[in-house]
């Protein structure tokens, strides 16, 4: 009887010993499944933002905005000659 | 006795092995449990089965621009996305809404390595494209032109820093009928046309290499002439002798197809192959194994033997073959060049092959000559630039069309020292403004001005009033 009982609690220790493993595990996967899904959720925020980045400010975007501002290129702006005292007028339609 | 004892221990042994059994039976159990959830559900087992593990496929690769900035990529949520929204959509093109599985432009082109997960760089510039396509988009509205396309090429490099097409195209936006509404197509690339007086420097340059004219060669042309039947007329009114560098500036088909009269006709072909006329793979391969390049529509050039009295002087004049805008670009950046030719590249990395067609010395006259004979709409104050017009005839249902007309114009910015060779198409302008220098030309004023203010270069008001540098009045 001795010998059952001793056999018993040995097993109901590696049961127990398997049973918590495998909680254990469990609860870490259920985790690493929250994590992976908040992941998905800021990668879809990252490539929102990263469009909206790109809708305001990029390069097209920002020249239409700026001449529509007022923005006119140094290419095409008035420029004064201090040695002959001209001024090169703005060509037509530069001006804001 | 010995039978009582016996049936008296037997109930115990009975006992102890059923006790051994079902805690057997439970141990098995439990750890028959503990490997299922282990099995399946551990996040770090090295023993998970395969099956549990979710291959995803690749995510298509990305297209970029030359710093990085993203032109389309995918997500696993997204099947393609373009982050600078309208610029470069018909270069880069679109797929299916489901898959992202390209069906036109690069995106088609290069559906084999994209599909694969491979992201590709290319040599556009955001900066320069905003600028081509906002100068281009503006002048196809005012135009009322079909269409437009604008080829950037970096002079030394052959780098395409910029290949925009016109009316806007949304990849995103609901697509409409492909065969009526063409502003999904890559002109630049995907579009051959007649290019017109464009031509007429290219043909100069080829007499001063060939030694048979210089830039003050002077040479009779009235306002017509007739060659093998044909009557070739000149548009600009112009004195009846006139130089080479004059013949460029009035742009005169009677001065061109007398002087090139001087050189044999296979002279002229020849030079024509070596800017690459005749070649249908202009861009290098991205890959041999399978071969996959960005497609270019193919040249219409007739062959030497079918080339008579007026199909060669047509040809001085850039009409009765057809080339894409991106052929034009790359012939053209050779005089800018100083005569080496460089083959046009899109992706980084890409190896340029050259070669040298005309002499140095032939290339800067020829661009002094464009200098001195600019058109006043591409003209910009305290700057120098150079470049030619080009106004040419569309056949439409077999016969040159009366009404359509491609409006172009090719040049250089600057002109002395080049930086960047332009090439702007302007497909059907409508209303009284149809020619190449009431339409292309500002175009490529519009550029010239933008690229200048991005490089940082003030004008030189010596050009404009006496020497000195100016200030920017506020």
């Amino acid at each position: 009887m001795k010998t059952v009982l001793r056999w018993a609690i040995v097993y109901l220790f590696l049961l127990i010993g398997l049973t918590a493993l495998g909680l254990y595990n469990h609860q870490l996967s259920t985790r690493l499944q929250a994590l992976q899904t908040s992941e998905a959720d800021l990668s879809r925020k990252e490539t929102r933002l990263l469009l909206e980045q790109y809708r305001l400010v990029s390069p097209l975007a920002l020249r239409q905005w700026a001449e529509a501002n007022g923005y006119v290129p140094m290419s095409l702006a008035q420029w004064d000659n201090p040695r002959s005292g001209s001024v090169r007028p703005a060509p037509e339609g530069s001006a804001p | 006795m010995n039978r009582l004892d016996s049936s008296a221990s037997e109930p115990a042994t009975l006992h102890r092995g059923w006790v051994v059994v079902a805690a057997f039976v439970v141990f098995v159990l439990g750890m028959g449990y503990g490997f299922y959830v282990l099995w399946h559900n551990a996040p770090s087992l090295l023993l998970r089965p395969a099956s549990a593990v979710v291959e995803l496929p690749p995510v298509r690769g990305r297209l970029e621009a030359a710093d990085g900035t993203p032109l389309a990529f995918s997500t696993n949520d997204e099947a393609r996305l373009y982050p600078l929204g309208l610029s470069a959509t018909q270069l880069i093109g679109f797929g299916e809404r489901s898959t992202g599985k390209g069906l036109s432009g690069l995106e088609h082109d290069l559906e084999k390595l994209l599909a694969q997960g491979q992201s590709l760089r290319l040599t556009i510039d955001p900066q320069v494209q905003s600028i081509a396509e906002q100068a281009l988009w503006k002048a196809i509205e005012t135009a009322k032109a079909d269409w437009g396309a604008v080829v950037v090429m970096e002079s030394k490099t052959g780098r395409l820093l910029a290949v925009a097409n016109g009316p806007v195209f949304d990849p995103a936006a609901p697509r409409r009928n492909f065969q009526k509404d063409l502003s999904w197509r890559n002109h630049a690339f995907a579009y051959a046309l007649e290019p017109g007086s464009t031509i007429k420097p290219l043909t100069a340059a080829v007499l001063l290499e060939e030694k048979m004219a210089r830039l003050d060669t002077r040479v009779y042309a009235p306002m017509s002439r007739r060659i093998a039947g044909w009557t070739i007329n000149d548009v600009v009114q112009h004195p009846e002798t006139l130089t080479l560098s004059e013949v460029l500036k009035y742009s005169s088909n009677v001065g061109i197809t007398t002087l090139a009269e001087r050189i044999p006709r296979q002279t002229l072909y020849g030079y024509f192959q070596k800017l690459r006329f005749m070649d249908k793979e202009l861009l290098p391969s991205i890959s041999y194994q399978p071969r996959i390049a960005v497609q270019v529509a193919p040249p219409q050039v007739r062959p030497l033997q079918r080339w008579g009295p007026a199909e060669y002087a047509n040809a001085t004049f850039g009409q009765g073959f057809m080339i894409t805008p991106l052929h034009l670009a790359a012939a053209y950046n050779t005089l800018a060049n100083d005569g080496v030719y460089r083959q046009p590249i899109l992706f980084e990395g890409s190896t340029s092959q050259s070669a040298a067609v005309f002499r140095p010395q032939v290339a800067r006259d020829i661009r002094k000559a464009l200098t001195e004979g600019i058109a006043e709409n591409a003209k910009l104050a305290g700057y120098s630039l150079a470049g030619k017009t080009g106004t040419a005839q569309v056949v439409v249902e077999g016969r040159y069309s009366s009404s359509v007309y491609a409006a172009l114009f090719a040049g250089f910015v600057p002109a002395q020292t080049p930086r960047v060779t332009v090439v702007v198409t302007l497909f059907h302008p409508k209303g009284g403004r149809i020619h190449g220098s009431q339409v292309a030309a500002p175009v490529y004023r519009d550029i010239a001005a933008r690229l200048f203010a991005l490089w940082g270069i003030p004008p030189q008001l010596a050009t404009m009033n006496s020497s000195g540098k100016g200030k920017l009045v506020r």
